[in-house]
């Protein structure tokens, strides 16, 4: 029961980190139909803000704020410099330029980084401490990560279902052309998808550096391809999805790291792969797939 | 030439006229680079392994319009295979203990190791077309990612047959100029035949649109499974050509970085024909192989203060694709393959012959 409680608080922590990359991912996707592969630099760059403004002596918990912070208006302005001038060329453009776009962060960070690859950052007492729950050690960081996930998700539903922004996003993933007829300004549509998913990915930067004590130029690639994993997986342009299938994610990777005997735990990532595939088979347009268009049909 | 059209279709024969222009080009690059110092010589080598690599590349994500960033994977395979064949017996024990008896005991020539690492590659891209290409759109080019994960994976865990993320050494040096030659030959034959084919012209009416395509009676996931299974061949041989290059691989080999060079490539270059895959290769490699002695030196500019240039080739590759983007986005081949290209301009350039007379205006008409 114990071991079973403390993989649950396991598998909820780290599922919720894919939940938060995702569901900024499927925000972008929803509305301009674009796969950002920058994404991961917005969490890598939020883990440079946060181990920047620690170093220069900004208590954590603001630091952590800015860093989201920061990560919103990074993606703001990558979409404003990069993706807008190829907005409406079609996905393939879409997605190559982002592809570059983020290899391009990756690569002038490490070029600046070349002398110190990783930075250390400093993180408070206690959020590297464990707390007893109901007789059990659990890491306070595991705890703030569910409860900061939660969080995040009850805002990001308020806000898309009470703000007028909010219901013109829901509105402009369903039709885009539509709303602008109704005199809603694309750009202004645009740009707070952007901001909205930079500022998850800055949370999920904080969670993922507090977790890991450092951070390099490298630091979001993999989570973020987990995410769009979690993202396929859940069905893609579908929000509710993309948090199901980054929380299945998280709780599938914990489930075999806990039961694979150990020559097959070096495996495990392709098992997942493999699970999730199968999954796909099943359900080629994901769990939570969005009413299928005619281009699902082929 | 009517009779002789009936035996080879004008299809086939505008393929292998377009392949043999490139297959000169090739040859080109190979004797000039072959007359050069050991470093050009490594280089020109290399750019050979790319066009095979790329050129497998294009076969699928150029004809289907479907961006693939899993086709190293297939690379891997290959590279392995073959390495581990061609490795002699005495080498292996011991050394890769995870090997099936029959695997340990093999010693073949380069070739036939290739044939075989082609062969197992192939059904393994089959296995996993069943279940990758029933993806779609955005979530197909995600596939492919997961698919290299899930290489990278095994590749790293597997290390009773792929000595893990140490990497698989003392692979026999059997990548010559002229192998590398004949290999890049081959894949740009293969594409250009495959383009050219039914099959081919099928698929890229389905790049365009799927569902148009479809409805004209086009099997769509038909032509892909096609493309994919010619695609992951072409790409296992790249692999192989590889491994005997550099005597040593590792799961790195076939990751994120250099699929982003073999993306970088596809785009520059232009990926909706095999003249853009091998003009991409020829560019990216040069550019490559020009800007990666300059990471060795430091930079001290004003506040710039950097002891070492690492990344300075990514940084130089991503303006290169973010450049095609802006202003070349079909890439620098564009839309027509080189012979096409070379056809139109000849015509262009021919003074024009005026209309025949067709309709006249009844003024014109004489009276009978």
């Amino acid at each position: 029961m114990n071991e079973f409680f403390q993989q649950s608080v396991n598998a909820l922590s780290l599922g919720s980190t894919y939940a938060l990359l995702a569901l900024g991912l499927a925000i972008v996707f929803s509305i301009l139909g674009m796969i950002n592969f920058a994404h991961s630099e917005l969490l890598t760059l939020g883990g440079y803000a946060l181990w920047g403004l620690t170093a220069a002596g900004v208590p954590f918990l603001f630091a952590a704020l800015g860093a989201i912070v920061a990560a919103g208006l990074i993606a703001v302005l990558m979409e404003r410099i990069a993706f807008r001038p190829f907005r409406g060329s079609g996905p393939v453009t879409l997605l190559i330029t982002s592809f570059a776009v983020g290899f391009l962060i990756q690569s002038l960070l490490s070029l600046s980084a070349s002398e110190e690859p990783a930075h250390a950052v400093a993180i408070p007492d206690w959020l590297s401490s464990t707390v007893n729950l109901f007789g059990l050690n659990v890491p306070a960081l595991q705890l703030v990560t569910m409860a900061v996930t939660a969080a995040c998700l009850a805002a990001v539903v308020l806000f898309l279902k009470r703000t007028l922004l909010g219901v013109a996003m829901r509105a402009a993933a369903d039709d885009f052309d539509v709303v602008r007829l109704m005199g809603v300004r694309a750009d202004r549509v645009v740009a707070a998808a952007f901001a909205l998913s930079g500022a998850l990915a800055g949370v999920a930067a904080v969670l993922a550096v507090a977790q890991a004590g450092s951070v390099d130029p490298t630091t979001g690639v993999s989570p973020t391809i987990k995410a769009f994993i979690a993202v396929v997986l859940g069905g893609l342009g579908s929000l509710g999805g993309a948090v199901a299938g980054g929380l299945l994610l998280g709780a599938l990777e914990v489930l075999l790291q806990a039961t694979l005997p150990d020559a097959w735990l070096p495996y495990r990532d392709a098992l997942v792969l493999t699970l999730v595939v199968i999954v796909l088979l099943a359900r080629p347009s994901g769990l939570l797939a969005r009413r299928s268009t005619a281009e699902a049909a082929i | 030439m009517g009779a002789f059209t009936k035996l080879v279709p004008v299809w086939l024969l505008r393929a292998l006229a377009g392949a043999a222009l490139l297959a000169l080009l090739l040859a080109l690059v190979a004797l000039v680079g072959g007359g050069g110092s050991s470093s050009l010589q490594d280089a020109t080598v290399l750019l050979l392994i790319n066009v095979v690599l790329v050129t497998g590349l294009q076969v699928f994500t150029g004809n289907s319009g479907i961006v693939s960033f899993g086709h190293l994977a297939f690379a891997g395979v290959g590279a392995y295979l073959a390495a581990i064949l061609t490795l002699e017996p005495v080498l292996k024990a011991g050394y890769i203990d995870g090997l099936p008896t029959f695997l340990a005991d093999a010693h073949l020539d380069l070739w036939p190791a290739i044939a075989v690492a082609v062969a197992f590659t192939v059904l393994v891209a089959l296995v996993l077309s069943f279940a990758l290409l029933r993806l779609d759109g955005g979530a197909a080019v995600i596939g492919t990612l997961a698919l290299l994960l899930a290489a990278n994976t095994v590749f790293s865990a597997a290390s009773g047959i792929t000595r893990g993320a140490g990497g698989l050494a003392t692979i026999p040096r059997e990548t010559t100029i002229g192998v590398a030659l004949i290999g890049a030959i081959g894949a740009v034959v293969v594409a250009r035949i495959f383009r050219e084919s039914a099959v081919g012209l099928r698929l890229r009416a389905s790049s365009g649109d799927a569902l148009a395509a479809g409805s004209i009676g086009v099997d769509v996931r038909a032509a892909r499974r096609w493309a994919w299974l010619l695609s992951a061949a072409i790409c296992a041989v790249g692999g192989a050509l590889l491994a005997h290059r550099q005597t040593v691989v590792a799961p790195s080999n076939f990751y994120l970085q250099p699929t982003f060079l073999l993306v970088a490539m596809l785009i520059v270059g232009g990926m909706r024909t095999v003249s853009g895959a091998v003009v991409g290769a020829a560019v990216v490699t040069a550019i490559q192989q020009g800007v990666l002695p300059l990471e060795d030196h430091a930079l001290h500019l004003g506040p710039l203060d950097l002891d070492r240039l690492t990344g300075l080739t990514q940084v130089v590759l991503v303006l290169a694709i973010l450049l095609a983007m802006a202003w070349r986005r079909r890439g620098l081949a564009g839309d027509h393959e080189l012979d096409e290209a070379l056809v139109r301009a000849v015509r262009d350039h021919r003074p024009r012959t005026p209309d025949p007379p067709s309709l006249r205006t009844p003024s014109e008409i004489p009276d009978v």
